[in-house]
């Protein structure tokens, strides 16, 4: 049997998680040991449950099928001493001895960021993930996330449209299209981008997989940006893990009146840096290139009246045009047309019908 | 032999359809017999004229009698044929002179003692009659309210079988009843209890102005329904034409409406009815909603919960402003030149337009959404997401009364502007039409290419902007369309609202 179908058998079939493998490899050299070992030796070393899967799984045919049929599906298994490996993940101490891929190679990057937050956020949070995502892709820096809905799928499709570096890292098997309300990211994914996951085909997303898939987006980054977290959210053990190994923690803050935004500010208050702007991410990181630029707000100077009012009235909160009427004061057609010239002109965005946010892409 | 033949009708669909009695009496044994097709109650005429006819003191002779209507294959019902069927045996006795019968149509229930009792759906026969020229008509005095404004035709209204006798002697009484006064109930509703949602309200004021189609997309509490509850308090009245109409259908239907209402139908269907209900039809082919809200408004409130069969069949009424349908062979045309206004939630949970609220998964959303079909999107012009408002602005709030007022002058100013053409509303504006009725300058155009780069606006929907912006433009006062106006009729059309709320378009 070839090296790798050991590897392959090890990491997957024996059901254990990374930290008994690499209590298993302390004691022997290469899977192939195992493999071979004689049943009494198995007995007396290893519970009952590895060895009753020890003697099912060993059955060379079922998992050269297995894994043909893996490479059907265009799925890679790279293994931590293969140079396709993401090489920053092999630095946290139960870094897993093999990972699934699909879609395209990973690209080093000098500098890796992951992005993580809310599944259920408001537009705010959308678009600062987003825009991060886009602004670090931009300069070359690799977005990691967790193909969840939220804010991961924000920082994932602003990494895509900047045609970036970004790597999707899963918590069910490396095939399932998880949450199904993401596949077309899934498969822009696919087409351009890389998805990696511990978990060979088929494993369902169980609910306990998804903590242990937080530690491989953590250790695969230098800094965790936390967007928008509730109080207790999926993305604090992130930010644990990050702890844990060592990265750098940046929250973004939110309005204090809104509880969507408690898990951040807890983070800040425990000593994670605040964030407002790409800029604030990379001044932790000093050997990596600096630029200046900022999230730039348009001058309103340059604005007629009516216009210069509703743009002074519009955020990152979506505001329909009854709201924007009566804070401006202004009549309904004043407003309208003041809102049409502002679109046209790109200081403001549409994202859904008569209700605006203020375009913050634009420089 | 004695035969005598008198003119009644029955209800055919909304319309009349004259009927012919014929009575035969010749010797034999005693014997009476009805034919034609009749339901239950039209066969018991049998004895309550025979108890009626020995009230006025000429009971049915012992011979044998035949009584037909006809055409025998359509079914009759209803109770309107007691009294002609008296009126032809009194005239095959000899009692009225029968040439006088002619061209009259006589309606009718017969009480036993002899009294006439009104039979509620005169109007549409009374119209009917009318274009097939006949002129005079016998009918209860109890069904006089529906038809005393009929014009052209002599009525005669009847209290007792035995007015027939004092008609053709001339010693006939006027009768000394006075028109009967319709009291228009005040509102209950009124716009003046609805804070905030001054783009909400305009919308509504627009659309009635225009009589544009509309559809309100919104979270639950937005006020939506309050909305609409209040519609009929700011609707324009009927002529006396559209009134005529709308009282025939209503009569044809069974419905109680006084002649003298001129408030506009305002019809809102529960979701649960069927398709039959909501086009019309059946057995014995009836009006269905779309119909009663002939000339008026037809209201569907939580739009997604009707049946899809019932909202793709308003593909054709809405098109045509008329339906057609098949009953047992028979076609039937149905009016149906109603102003439809929807409502409903953007999502199951309905939160989908609030920032962050909806938990709704993108498939539930798609299935929810699928009986949405294109086709029926594109019948209206205004699309209009309705959104929680956070703090109600303090503008004093206009009462239904000065909304009613303008949109009057409105819709008259409308008539006028349309006076040379056959619409009436902008509308029903097609876009063969549109360059003669709505010219756009120079700026106009430029907004509209600057909207279509945006992708605010597509080919096809440029048409209804115009015919929207035409409309508010009359409101404002102007005959031409302003780029404003082109701004704000962009405003009030959302085609995309399907995929912002499921999240296709990110």
């Amino acid at each position: 049997m070839e090296d790798k179908l050991y590897w392959y058998w090890f990491c997957t079939m024996l059901g254990m998680n990374a930290r008994k493998q690499h209590e298993i490899l302390n004691l022997f050299q290469h899977p192939k040991e195992l493999w071979n070992l004689s049943f009494s030796v198995m007995e007396t070393t290893f519970s009952k449950t590895i060895c009753k899967r020890w003697i099912e799984s060993k059955d060379e045919t079922k998992i050269q099928k297995q894994y043909d049929q893996m490479k059907k599906e265009e799925i890679e298994f790279l293994l931590s001493k293969e140079a396709a490996y993401p090489q920053k993940l092999k630095e946290i101490y139960d870094y897993p001895y093999g990972i699934f891929q699909k879609g395209q190679p990973w690209q080093e990057k000098d500098l890796v960021i992951a992005i993580v937050g809310s599944r259920h956020p408001d537009r705010y949070g959308l678009e600062i993930a987003r825009n991060f995502a886009q602004d670090l892709a931009q300069r070359g820096i690799g977005v990691v996330s967790g193909m969840a809905k939220g804010i991961d799928a924000a920082a994932h499709w602003g990494a895509l449209k900047m045609e970036g570096s970004t790597a999707g890292i899963l918590g069910c098997g490396i095939d399932q299209i998880y949450p199904r309300d993401n596949h077309q990211l899934f498969y822009e994914m696919y087409d351009k981008q890389s998805v990696f996951s511990e978990y060979p085909m088929n494993v369902r997303p169980d609910a306990w997989r998804f903590p242990e898939r937080n530690r491989l987006i953590s250790g695969w980054s230098d800094g965790i940006v936390i967007v928008q977290a509730e109080k207790r959210s999926g993305s604090l053990i992130t930010a644990d893990c990050g702890l844990d190994q060592n990265k750098e923690i940046f929250a973004v803050p939110g309005p204090v009146w809104n509880s969507k935004h408690a898990g951040c500010h807890a983070l800040i208050r425990q000593g994670a840096k605040l964030v407002e702007s790409v800029d604030d991410i990379l001044s932790e990181f000093p050997n990596f290139m600096k630029s200046s630029e900022n999230i730039s707000q348009l001058s309103e100077k340059c604005l007629a009246n009516p216009e210069k009012k509703v743009y002074a009235n519009l955020d990152l909160y979506p505001r329909h045009i009854n709201e924007i009427m009566t804070k401006t004061g202004l009549n309904f057609q004043q407003t309208v047309e003041a809102l049409f010239h502002l679109e046209a002109k790109g200081y403001i965005k549409q994202i859904s019908h008569n209700t605006y946010i203020k375009n913050i892409h634009k420089r | 032999m004695l035969y005598q033949e008198v003119i009644s009708g029955i209800i055919y669909g909304v319309t009349g359809q004259l009927i012919r009695v014929e009575v035969e009496m010749r010797n034999g044994l005693p014997y009476f017999t009805m034919v034609g097709y009749l339901s239950k109650e039209s066969t018991e005429a049998k004895e309550r004229v025979a108890s009626a006819l020995r009230s006025v003191g000429h009971p049915l002779p012992a011979m044998k009698i035949t009584v037909n209507l006809s055409p025998a294959n359509i079914r009759k019902n209803g109770t309107a044929f007691d009294f002609p069927i008296a009126v032809a045996f009194l005239a095959c006795l000899g009692k009225i002179p029968s040439k006088e019968l002619n061209r009259t149509c006589i309606l009718g229930e017969l009480g036993l003692n002899g009294t006439i009792h009104g039979v509620g759906y005169c109007l549409p026969i009374v119209m009917e009659a009318k274009k097939q020229g006949i002129h005079r008509f016998f009918i209860a005095e109890e069904d006089s309210d529906s038809v005393e404004e009929m014009e052209d035709v002599e009525i005669i209204f009847m209290r007792r079988l035995s007015d027939i006798f004092h008609y053709f002697d001339g010693m006939m009484e006027k009768s000394g009843r006075k028109n009967k006064k319709w009291k228009k109930k005040p509102m209950e509703e009124d716009f003046l209890d609805m804070k905030g949602q001054q783009h909400l309200k305009r919308a509504i004021e627009i659309a009635i102005t225009g009589r544009h189609h509309i559809l309100l997309v919104g979270s639950p509490g937005s006020g939506k329904t309050m909305a609409i509850k209040r519609v009929p308090s700011i609707l324009y009245p009927l002529t006396k034409q559209e009134r005529m109409e709308v009282q025939s259908i209503y009569d044809a239907a069974g419905i109680v409406r006084n002649l003298l209402d001129d408030r506009q139908p305002f019809r809102t269907p529960h979701t649960s009815i069927s398709k039959a209900a909501f086009l019309g039809g059946g057995h014995l082919p009836k009006a269905g909603e779309i119909t009663l809200a002939h000339h008026g408004i037809l209201v569907l409130d939580e739009l997604m919960e009707y049946r899809p069969e019932c909202l793709e069949s308003l593909r054709q009424p809405l098109e045509e402003r008329k339906i057609s349908i098949y009953r047992a062979g028979h076609p039937m045309i149905f009016p149906s030149d109603f102003q439809m206004i929807a409502a409903m939630n953007p999502c199951p949970c309905g939160y989908a337009l609030e920032d962050g609220k909806c938990r709704c998964t993108y498939h539930q959303k798609k299935q929810y959404l699928k009986k949405l079909s294109g086709a029926i999107l594109d019948r209206f012009d205004m699309i209009l997401t309705v959104v929680n408002e956070e703090e109600p602005s303090n503008l004093l709030e206009e009462s239904s009364k000065m909304i009613r007022e303008r949109v009057i002058q409105n819709v008259e100013k409308e008539h006028q502007l349309l006076s040379g053409t056959d619409y009436h509303f902008f509308s029903e504006i097609r876009p063969a039409d549109m360059e003669n009725l709505c010219p756009l300058s120079k700026k106009c155009i430029e907004v509209l290419k600057m909207a279509y780069r945006m992708k605010k606006v597509t080919k096809r929907g440029i048409w209804k902007l115009k015919k929207l912006a035409m409309t508010i433009a009359l409101m404002e006062g102007e005959t031409k369309i302003q780029e404003h106006h082109l701004m704000e009729a962009l405003s009030f059309r959302n085609t995309g609202f399907i995929s912002e709320v499921s999240g296709d378009g990110r």
